[in-house]
């Protein structure tokens, strides 16, 4: 079943600098979707306008989640249909301490805990959200706001970047664990592909210059990735303009 | 302890408006220029003096050599009006070593429209002393077009160390003059913290605190909320005079509505000593506006002062990040507001803290009408 489906999407920035076109994208319940592509391709912006992001602005083309459009919807209106998004470099915000966000977030403060503990993050419930966190502990953060939002879709931005194996390996199991049980799916950005040890994703998309230009078995795309960059991908994008 | 028992309803509402509760050393509350209150908690009255002024100058002739010292009584108009007519003030003794845990609290309330409290304020910390003093000037609900003039002079000796707040709490047609003068004797350490969340018509004050002694240490920290049309100019100076002596000056001010905040600040370094000062703004509405004037006059080569100021709207990332997690926008500013303005920021005794944490929660709740 269709979980969100993106018609023909096209994105602009308030400067009206065009990010997104012509993306179209369908993902099933339980389905785990691998986002590549080079720096500045639109991968984040992506995911960022699927949750409503102000400064995104959808110029063309729709999003329908669960069937119903959220083209237009705000993010709290969107994380409350059930999508949540874990940011690659989320802010600092002084004098507003993580256990504040996991109490405003979560619906089971027994399970909130148990969460925290195992993501190592309980000493940090008392500090300032994401001020003097680490790279690893901004992602482990994330993910445990992520993961207590309880969402149907989850939309995760390099959860591998910056992050030591141990605990890589550890934000995998949480991701690939609660997918599982949830029957959730999960679009998750990757430059390197490590996540993909810990998470069973088939599928993958590639992107260049914001828009999709391939899609297809994950472990194949990576593999070509890896043995000879994006240059092939480029090359082969010029083929399918031809 | 004693129990505030004798105060009628009226009065409790105004000094819960304040943050003074039931606990404290000794309370002293003036309404309009009448003592309406004067007690010393049992335990402390061998180490605690709190009076009316008038009664202080008679009692104990000797605090006349402190009255009228760190400021000339024809310095300008206030002064000369404070002189020429007294209307109370609290004098406040912390004998010599008396460690007093719990805090001292004062009132100064107004109580009828058009009236002018002209109240003179004296401190004397003796050497090694400890104290908190949560003084709060306010007005009952009803009372329109009042006028504050206070003038607070405060004396550590060497040793003594006193954390002094100061919450104000004011209606909009409500003018404010705070005048505030510190002395800091060797190894002293003073800690001024002041509150206003509420709207004012007019607030000009900017206490001046002399580290006088080698080794003193004074600390100020404002917590600013600029509502509707309110006018505010505040500030501190200190004066690093002794050898070695430590300044710091911190505030965080919202500007809301169409609000005019000035915020100064100005360390002046005459010896080798230490100063930092910090202003950081927040604007959320497109008429409010802040003036940051931050100051550093050295005229030492040893001294050492620094600065640091940031004006500007909340991060529109930090509201997303917010609304992400599910808050409205209102909601995610109101959080990032009082995380900006929290009461852990002036570092606050915890029994103060706690006595004002419901004043802080009163007022940042704002709605739509604030955010622009």
């Amino acid at each position: 079943m269709t979980l969100l489906k993106i018609e023909n999407l096209e994105v602009k920035t308030e400067e009206k600098k065009e990010i997104l076109k012509n993306i179209n994208m369908n993902i099933n319940s339980g389905e785990i979707i691998i986002l590549f592509g080079p720096n500045g391709s639109g991968k984040t912006s992506l995911l960022k306008s699927i949750i409503g992001l102000p400064n995104y602005k959808k110029t063309k083309g729709r999003i329908l989640f669960n069937g119903k459009d959220i083209t237009e919807k705000k993010p709290n209106e969107i994380q409350k249909e059930g999508i949540a998004l874990a940011f690659q470099n989320p802010p600092e915000i002084k004098g507003v301490k993580l256990k504040e966000i996991i109490s405003i977030i979560s619906k089971n403060s027994v399970e909130a805990m148990h969460a925290v503990e195992e993501l190592k993050l309980k000493k940090f419930l008392e500090r300032d959200i994401n001020v003097n966190f680490s790279g690893g502990e901004k992602k482990r953060a994330e993910i445990l706001q992520l993961l207590l939002m309880e969402p149907k879709l989850l939309l995760v931005d390099e959860p591998d970047s910056g992050v030591d194996i141990e605990s890589m390996k550890l934000l995998g199991k949480k991701i690939n664990d609660y997918v599982k049980k949830k029957k959730a799916s999960a679009i998750i950005i990757t430059h390197q592909g490590e996540i993909l040890k810990h998470v069973k994703a088939k599928k993958g998309y590639v992107m260049l210059d914001g828009e999709i230009i391939c899609s297809g078995n994950v472990k194949k795309i990576l593999r070509s990735i890896k043995k000879n960059g994006y240059e092939r991908c480029m090359n082969c994008k010029m083929l399918i303009k031809k | 302890m004693y129990e505030l028992q004798d105060v009628n309803k009226k009065i409790k509402k105004s000094l819960k408006k304040v943050g003074i509760g039931n606990k404290s050393s000794g309370s002293y509350v003036l309404d309009n220029e009448n003592i309406f209150l004067n007690l010393i908690n049992e335990r402390y009255k061998k180490k605690l003096v709190i009076t009316d002024i008038r009664e202080g100058l008679k009692k104990y002739p000797w605090i006349k050599k402190y009255f009228w010292k760190l400021i000339e009584k024809n310095e300008n108009n206030l002064t000369k009006k404070i002189n020429n007519d007294l209307n109370g003030g609290y004098f406040i003794w912390i004998k010599k070593d008396a460690k007093i845990n719990l805090p001292i609290s004062s009132c100064l309330l107004i109580s009828s429209d058009n009236y002018e409290q002209k109240v003179h304020n004296l401190i004397i910390a003796e050497e090694g002393s400890e104290a908190k003093i949560l003084t709060g000037c306010t007005e009952h609900n009803y009372v329109n077009n009042a006028k504050h003039i206070g003038l607070t002079e405060i004396f550590l000796e060497k040793n003594a160390k006193l954390n002094f707040t100061m919450v104000h709490s004011w209606k909009e047609d409500t003018i404010v003059r705070p005048i505030t003068r510190v002395e800091l004797k060797e190894k002293s350490e003073f800690v001024n913290n002041y509150v206003c969340l509420t709207k004012v018509k007019d607030i000009k004050m900017n206490p001046k605190i002399i580290c006088k002694g080698k080794n003193s240490k004074a600390i100020s920290n404002s917590i600013i909320l600029s509502k509707k049309d309110s006018s505010i100019d505040i500030g501190t100076t200190i004066d690093l005079m002794g050898e070695n002596s430590n300044g710091e000056i911190k505030s965080r001010v919202v500007g809301s509505g169409s609000s005019k905040t000035i915020v100064r600040g100005r360390l002046n370094g005459k010896n080798k000593c230490k100063g930092h000062m910090e202003c950081n703004g927040i604007l959320i509405s497109k008429d409010a506006s802040i003036h940051a004037i931050p100051e550093l006059d050295a005229k030492n080569n040893k001294a050492e002062l620094s600065h640091e100021a940031s004006v500007g709207k909340i991060n529109q990332k930090e509201i997303d990040y917010l609304m992400t997690r599910g808050l409205s926008k209102e909601n995610a500013t109101n959080l990032i507001i009082s995380g900006f303005i929290n009461a852990n920021f002036l570092k606050l005794p915890k029994k103060i803290e706690k006595m004002i944490s419901l004043v802080f929660k009163k007022h940042l709740n704002l709605t739509e009408k604030h955010i622009i």
